[in-house]
């Protein structure tokens, strides 16, 4: 069995460890330091003070010896002398003698430096004069010195002075400032540490708890594996790397939970302290509405979008009840969703409502997150959000496919219909057999032309299309889409009619995407014309382009739907247009190919008066995209022209240099509803 | 044999739908939506209604609850369907004893299908609507 190693990181808190432990690091370092620097400063006075009085001591020792020595009645000049040695020799600032009546026989007072850089006051000094006896068989009685003499002479005199040393006042009031002052950053520093850390002290107080009970377990197994003989061991080493797996997991787990329990108090505190603070600022800048909700079906906190959508006043009270609040209709049905996630026991159960404001047609999504320590929850954050367009995109692709899998379907049911007609033998009229074919055929073509819609559909999501390039015979071009789409104008009894002049401008474009560009016109303007209706399909050609009409008789399309017919997904929006089965991505991509070859579609039409598409096509534009094969492209196209392209007319037939075709070209593409052609 | 009236606005459908079903031995009636379904209904009762869903003017839905409502005809409808959302078109008619039968279909299958209609006894009990005969097809 293998032994899991626990994630110490993720157990002391994941990513917070360097701010916790640096915090902890220091709030330890300030208190040490205030430790010391009590510590130190305690035992540094205490020992001075002990030096002092001993060296003073000593001092007054050999001061009194060597006063001793002075015959003061005859040698005053030698005594004055001998008392300013003294007062430099022991750091004495003033030194006097006096007799015993207090009478001052001599005295000498030393300008000195003090020892903190200023001259020597002895007002700043502190009391500690001293005065010793000093033992003297002779009187001072020099005249010189400022001594009365009248003075009664004494035996006995005393000697007295001022240490020249700073008192040790100042030391005793500015350390205990500075031990104050290192005790209140000290305990500040803490407090604050203690604030941000108490959860995580919190968490390792229990998950060492939990350590320990754990631990026990192991120990004693550990005991008993001592204990164990030789082949009970194994199953004991087992059993201790299992007891050790489950101690790694728990670690695991309680170290989720803590992080858990701590990102909900941040949350929490965030919150509370949002209206004010930074966090309350960003929730205004944000286009959704955001709350907080509690159990008690209080609002703590309302940002300012979710005011605007309740319609509620922006200087609203903090904290206020549900109940009080007086929302707009709107408001009152997003408020909806979110008392239903308030239980009668203040509990918060998660939520996500799609609420549909059709006054204005906007729909909202509600969703209430639940949060707190423990189950069940006791507080929420509510967002809601503005999902309208979200909606409507997911409802146009909705459509589409729905309406790409019918539309799949249809020629789909015929082929295998009408092949199994054909294969049934049931059926043995030859026309009929033909008939067959044809529908198969054709049903083929068009299967092919909607897969190509959807193919290019992806294209265009994927980035945009790549372009073949080539020499396009445009004439030949034009013929074929009439051909593919005579069967439909036929059943649709739509007359077509073609007019593409003999010479054209040599144009160079990707002519599968011009066929897909302008099957998807043709194929609109059948799909749109009424029955008895006509379909115009003309080119032409000028100095700077190429331009390709299809115009019809049509339902026609209102200005409003003029550049949404080209959105994805998006038909017109009249009732007639509902009715006729359409993807909504054939003027797209028509679209798409045109700009990619450098040009646009250009639409007129208005409802009931027919519809004209013109695509032009700037003859200097060169798509992006590999050039093909030109001269291949050009024997294709005599190739094409060379097709008898069926239909008893024979009106598709086309040839790019034969005036027999352009003749051709130039008449209708029915078979019974022939009239004059009419040229761009 | 029984008279059928075909609703269909794909004319190769229609075309099919009828050879097969004169081949059988039935009369046929072709309509190419609601609104024509309607006007010969009105005129020439059938033994049986098949019908599209997507037609311009008034759809295949709508027919069959004239047809069952104001028309008050109990004959047995087979509803062509190809669309998404059948189940939700099934649970519509559900109750008015019509057959949902999905596109593409074989036409010998469903020729199987409608000569067990037409066999069932007269006026036809409405029929349930089963998930088999949509995803697969078959007859059930």
């Amino acid at each position: 069995m293998r032994i899991r190693l626990p994630n110490f990181k993720s157990l002391l808190g994941g990513d917070e460890i360097p701010r916790w432990i640096g915090l902890s690091l220091s709030a330890l370092l300030v208190m040490g330091m205030g430790l010391v620097a009590y510590v130190g400063v305690r035992e540094g006075k205490r020992n001075l003070e002990v030096e002092v009085a001993s060296a003073r001591s000593g001092t007054l020792k050999m001061l009194s010896s060597m006063l001793e020595s002075v015959s003061w009645d005859n040698e005053r000049e030698a005594a004055q002398s001998v008392l300013r040695s003294c007062a430099q020799a022991f750091s004495c600032s003033a030194l006097r003698v006096v007799d015993s009546a207090g009478l001052v026989e001599a005295s000498i007072f030393v300008e000195e430096i003090g020892t903190l850089g200023r001259p020597f006051d002895v007002a700043d000094s502190e009391e500690l004069t001293f005065r010793m006896p000093v033992a003297s068989s002779t009187n001072i009685a020099s005249p010189s010195v400022a001594v009365p003499e009248t003075a009664p002479t004494s035996p006995v005199r005393f000697v007295e002075g001022v240490w020249k040393s700073r008192s040790m006042t100042g030391i005793n009031h500015s350390s205990t400032a500075s031990i104050l002052s290192i005790f209140v950053v000290t305990g500040a520093s803490f407090l604050l540490v203690y604030r941000k850390m108490r959860r995580h002290f919190l968490n390792m107080a229990r998950i060492s708890s939990q350590l320990v009970s754990r631990g026990e377990v192991i120990s004693q197994d550990i005991q008993l594996l001592r204990l164990a003989d030789d082949q009970n061991s194994v199953a004991y080493q087992q059993d201790l790397v299992s007891q050790w797996n489950t101690l790694v997991d728990l670690v695991a787990d309680l170290s989720r939970d803590a992080r858990r329990n701590a990102a909900t108090e941040e949350l929490k505190v965030a919150l509370t302290k949002s209206n004010r603070g930074q966090l309350g600022d960003l929730l205004n800048v944000i286009p959704d509405g955001v709350m907080h909700v509690t159990g008690g079906s209080k609002l703590p906190y309302v940002n300012g979008m979710a005011k605007r959508l309740l319609g509620l006043p922006d200087d609203m009270e903090d904290k206020v009840a549900l109940s009080s609040l007086s929302p707009s209709d709107t408001g009152a049905k997003l408020l909806h969703p979110v008392m239903n996630s308030i239980g009668a026991d203040g509990s918060i159960r998660a939520l996500s409502e799609d609420v549909e404001i059709e006054r204005i047609g906007t729909t909202y999504r509600v969703k209430v997150l639940p949060f707190g320590k423990q189950l069940p929850y006791s507080s929420g954050v509510v967002v809601i959000s503005d999902i309208t367009q979200q909606v409507r995109a997911d409802r146009a692709v909705e459509e589409f496919v729905s309406q790409v899998t019918h539309e799949l379907r249809t020629p789909l049911t015929n082929i295998s219909a009408y092949a199994e007609t054909l294969s049934s033998g049931v059926f043995d009229d030859p026309q009929l057999i033909t008939e067959c074919y044809n529908v198969i055929t054709k049903e083929t073509r068009r299967l092919g032309r909607l897969i190509e819609d959807i193919l290019s559909v992806a294209q265009l999501d994927s980035g945009g299309m790549r372009y073949e390039i080539s020499r396009v015979d445009l004439r030949t071009l034009v013929s074929e889409s009439v051909r593919d789409y005579r069967g439909l104008a036929d059943e649709s009894q739509v007359d077509v009619q073609v007019s593409v002049p003999s010479k054209l401008p040599e144009y160079h474009g990707d002519r599968d995407k011009l066929s897909i560009v302008l099957n998807n016109l043709l194929g609109n303007a059948l799909k749109y014309t009424p029955k008895g209706g006509m379909v115009h399909v003309g080119c032409q050609g000028t100095e700077k382009e190429i331009l390709i009409s299809v115009k019809d008789t049509g339902i026609g399309i209102g200005p409003e739907d003029h550049d949404r017919i080209f959105e994805k997904f998006q038909r017109g929006s009249s009732a007639e247009i509902d009715e006729i089965q359409g993807t909504g991505i054939g003027l797209t991509t028509a679209r798409e190919i045109a700009r990619g070859h450098g040009g646009e579609i250009e639409v007129i039409s208005a409802p009931g008066e027919g519809s004209t598409f013109i695509v032009h096509l700037p003859l200097n534009h060169i798509p992006n995209g590999s050039i093909g094969h030109v001269a291949d492209e050009v024997q294709n196209a005599e190739a094409n022209v060379s097709l008898e392209t069926g239909g008893a007319s024979g009106m598709d037939k086309v040839a790019t240099e034969s005036p027999v075709a352009d003749e051709a070209l130039s008449t209708t593409a029915t078979k019974e509803n022939s009239t004059t052609p009419e040229t761009l | 044999m029984a008279r059928i009236l075909v609703v269909e606005d794909d004319a190769h459908i229609l075309r099919l739908l009828s050879l097969w079903l004169s081949r059988n031995g039935h009369t046929v009636l072709e309509a190419t939506n609601g609104v024509n379904a309607q006007e010969l209904l009105v005129t020439d009762p059938v033994d049986l209604l098949i019908t599209d869903i997507n037609m311009p003017g008034m759809n295949g839905i709508e027919l069959i609850r004239w047809f069952r409502g104001t028309f008050e005809s109990s004959a047995p409808v087979i509803m062509l369907s190809s669309r998404c959302d059948q189940d939700s078109i099934a649970t519509d008619m559900e109750g008015t004893g019509v057959r949902i039968y999905p596109k593409p279909f074989s036409p010998s299958r469903l020729m199987a299908v409608i000569e067990e209609l037409l066999t069932a006894k007269c006026p036809s009990p409405p029929l349930q609507y089963s998930t088999h005969d949509i995803n697969t097809g078959e007859t059930s």
